[in-house]
């Protein structure tokens, strides 16, 4: 691989790293959420979740600002190079799609908030273990699917998918 | 013009980003509430409480409509800021 593509894949893994970041603590905040709003929670509990929502959304905000500064700069880097016409994929969703991707790699933080945080009187500890290294496993190799799709698409500049229509309403 | 087309990239960026945080929202609370009713379900029908059982149904199903609706929206902003920046 050329040196200059070496160094935009090393970019948008960057972008790809932060992504996933920022699902993982999209996780958190929902399930604090959904805990104060639903569970009827003792006095206590309900003030260390509330302390814990706030803080993890501080540190949703301080990513959401990354992500947002790493795609700018990345839109910029690659408009500077011509178009290239790489062969037209046919993008089907649920399948191929940028938000396919995003929604597998949400799906498998979801999975492992689960194995971290839910699972302690469930499996034992060794389990809970082999099953978060597997989830880090998969969360990995999603993250460079979704650096490759990013490469293509900035390279391309295409993006083109079908719309899906829905079954049930 | 070019502003003009930065403005609205940018823009952009914020409403996917935006996106990203609604997306991993909706399937959290989708996965609790999916499985409270599966968990509820597994009891023998008279000591299941019908009340809740509604309740978890349409908290998850109202999640599955907003992981959808954030699903689209991602791959729309996504195209947007494409051909905006093919503009530029």
């Amino acid at each position: 691989m050329e040196i200059n593509k070496k160094l935009k894949l090393k970019e948008l893994n960057k972008i790809s790293n932060y992504i996933n970041k920022l699902l993982y603590l999209g996780v958190e905040v929902s399930d604090y959420e959904n805990a104060i709003i639903h569970d009827n929670l003792t006095l206590n509990k309900l003030k260390k979740y509330k302390l814990r929502k706030l803080k993890t959304l501080k540190e949703v905000s301080e990513c959401k600002k990354i992500v947002k500064k790493l795609i700018l700069i990345n839109l910029k880097n690659f408009n500077k190079e011509n178009q290239i016409n790489s062969e037209k994929r046919l993008v089907i969703p649920n399948y191929n799609s940028f938000s396919t991707i995003l929604d597998r790699l949400s799906i498998e933080n979801v999975k492992l908030f689960h194995f971290q945080k839910n699972m302690k009187n469930l499996i034992s500890t060794e389990e809970i273990n082999k099953n978060i290294k597997l989830q880090r496993m998969i969360i990995i190799e999603l993250k460079k699917i979704l650096a490759d799709f990013l490469m293509n698409i900035l390279l391309s500049k295409n993006y083109e998918f079908i719309k899906e229509k829905r079954t049930f309403k | 013009m070019k502003k003009k087309i930065l403005k609205e990239i940018k823009n952009d960026i914020n409403l996917l980003v935006d996106n990203l945080s609604y997306l991993s929202k909706s399937n959290r609370l989708t996965g609790i509430w999916d499985n409270r009713r599966f968990q509820e379900a597994k009891k023998e029908i008279n000591l299941v409480n019908l009340e809740y059982l509604y309740k978890t149904e349409k908290l998850s199903r109202k999640n599955v409509e907003a992981r959808g609706l954030a699903r689209t929206n991602l791959d729309n902003y996504l195209l947007k800021i494409l051909k905006n920046l093919k503009k530029l």
